[in-house]
């Protein structure tokens, strides 16, 4: 074991010159990202798993976009990031009549998640060594979504007096890893930084754990994905 | 030596004229419709049925002094017996002379200048009325024109209504012979509905529907569990309306949408944009952030 770690050490020490961040680069304060995921709310989880969601958009699950922005609070040993981010998802069925046939109007269900975020990024390595481009990262989210249902006519939907429109809090818990794709061109990357001001670009793939159903509220239904983790990727820019 | 000098004069100026000859012309002739303010003139303004004006405003890139001469003509820049030499088949006729301003408005009904031009009836192949306006003072002649839409489309073919909540779901097709873009083609349609039974052709009129490629629309606000009668027509842009569809029926119905059935089925969810506990810690998560951002100004 020693004499592995003896000569991981030597590779390392091997390619100092092969550095990711040069000492010209552009101060780092913070970041973009857009990532692509599916997604499917746990709503029928109320009803045993077979439910009005499933009975109007089955049981396929649907595409998330988001976006965030972050700010760095901390850029050193890794970054410290503080972000806020908006999405957009939507399902869209067709109504049933009253016998339970399926009608001619199509209702749909449409979010926007949006999240308060703190996202920690194990950069050093990735920046460090070009044969190990890889940053992990954690983050810990503030969500909320904001979700509407129309009805046939594109109106919000209503039913006894209850608006078909709100918003569900929660929170969640990501994990990622995020590929420097600078690695694959240093010079490219630097230039990127000289022209754009964009230190490094990652493509990542992230696991979340959701719980959006307001806390517990027994008044709230349940927009955590209904997937234990849920899988998403995207590109992140850091400036 | 003097011809040789005129043949390197007119080498050197007629790429000059050449230029001058593609530019857009010596000005631009407008010619609207008095009080429906188109550009189109439609069957019923030819059958004098609608009665309108034609309104002539104009601009001479140069000159332009006057006294003007306007006239009215079925063929461009109004050629009165000649061109060129060769005997030319037109039909020209002055609306007025001695203008002095840049607009005029026609005092004869857009039906008289349209006999005067074309004949008693109403032409079913022109598709052009020309307005030209000649600069007396330098005798230069700048062209204008409206569209003749004289042509009524073909009555659209409608399909049975699918049921919605309150709401008839309508679509149609196009009847043969329609042609997108000509005259007499279909740029927008209109839906006639009224409670069963009806005769055609329905007077009530539930919705004008845009477009020439529509073949759809919703009508709302209709009872649920009423049979309503439902008419389309094709409409071109002058105005021209196509005869009645076939009559078609069909029954609003009450649908659950996903927010009904969640409910029906007893879902605990109020609905509201209430600010949940979670949203109120994210708010407050934002002041440290701000207060920050805030000790770095200077």
């Amino acid at each position: 074991m020693s004499r592995v770690l003896a000569v991981l050490a030597m590779l390392a020490a091997a390619v100092p010159a092969a550095a990711q961040e040069s000492k010209y680069a552009s101060p780092r304060w913070g970041a973009f990202e857009m990532s692509v995921g599916s997604y499917r709310p746990n709503i029928d989880s109320e009803f045993g798993g077979s439910g009005p969601f499933s009975t109007i958009f089955g049981s396929g699950r649907g595409v998330m976009f988001r976006a965030d922005f972050a700010y760095s609070l901390f850029v050193g040993y890794g970054s410290l990031d503080l972000g806020i981010g908006v999405g957009y998802t939507q399902r869209t069925g067709k109504g049933q009549t009253l016998a339970g046939a399926a009608s001619a109007d199509d209702t749909s269900i449409k979010i926007v998640p949006t999240r308060l975020s703190l996202t920690y990024r194990f950069d050093v390595l990735a920046l460090r060594y070009r044969w190990l481009p890889l940053a992990p990262y954690g983050r810990v989210s503030l969500e909320r979504y904001n979700w509407w249902v129309t009805n046939g006519s594109g109106d919000f939907a209503s039913a006894g007096g209850k608006s078909g429109r709100g918003a569900t809090n929660g929170y969640s818990f990501s994990g990622g890893l995020a590929l420097l794709l600078n690695s694959l061109d240093p010079t490219l990357g630097r230039d990127m930084d000289r022209d754009t001001g964009i230190n490094q670009t990652y493509l990542f793939v992230e696991f979340t754990k959701s719980y959006i159903k307001d806390f517990g509220s027994s008044s709230s239904w349940n927009l955590s994905d209904d997937r234990k983790v849920a899988l998403s990727g995207g590109l992140l820019f850091v400036f | 030596m003097a011809p040789r000098l005129a043949a390197l004069a007119a080498l050197l100026l007629a790429p000059s004229l050449v230029a001058a000859q593609a530019t857009a012309g010596n000005g631009t002739v407008t010619v609207t419709e008095n009080t429906d303010q188109d550009k189109v003139i439609s069957v019923a303004e030819c059958l004098n049925q609608k009665q309108d004006n034609l309104q002539v405003s104009w601009t001479f890139n140069s000159g332009g002094a006057g006294p003007f001469t306007l006239l009215a003509s079925d063929q461009t820049a109004c050629p009165q017996t000649s061109s060129n030499g060769t005997t030319v088949t037109a039909t020209t006729v002055t609306m007025t002379s001695g203008v002095t301003t840049t607009n005029f408005a026609d005092t004869q009904t857009v039906a008289t200048r349209i006999s005067s031009v074309f004949g008693a009836n109403c032409p079913t192949t022109a598709t052009t009325l020309f307005v030209c306006v000649i600069d007396t003072s330098t005798n230069t002649i700048i062209t204008g024109s409206i569209l003749l839409d004289l042509a009524a489309p073909p009555a659209p073919v409608a399909n049975t209504p699918t049921p919605g909540d309150g709401a008839l779901n309508v679509s149609w097709s196009q009847g043969s012979g329609s042609v997108d873009g000509g005259t007499g083609a279909a740029a927008s349609f209109r839906v006639y509905c009224d409670v069963h039974p009806q005769t055609t052709p329905i007077g009530k009129k539930c919705a004008d529907v845009g477009g020439q490629g529509t073949t759809s629309t919703r009508i709302e606000h209709l009872t649920n569990g009423t049979e309503y009668d439902v008419e389309v027509t094709a409409v071109t842009q002058g105005g021209n309306e196509s005869g009645r569809s076939n009559l078609v029926s069909g029954t609003p119905e009450a649908i659950n949408d996903f927010w009904r059935l969640y409910r029906q089925d007893g879902g605990r969810d109020q609905g509201g944009c209430a600010l949940g506990a979670g949203g109120l810690v994210a708010l407050l998560a934002l002041v440290p952030l701000a207060l920050r951002r805030r000790r770095r100004l200077p």
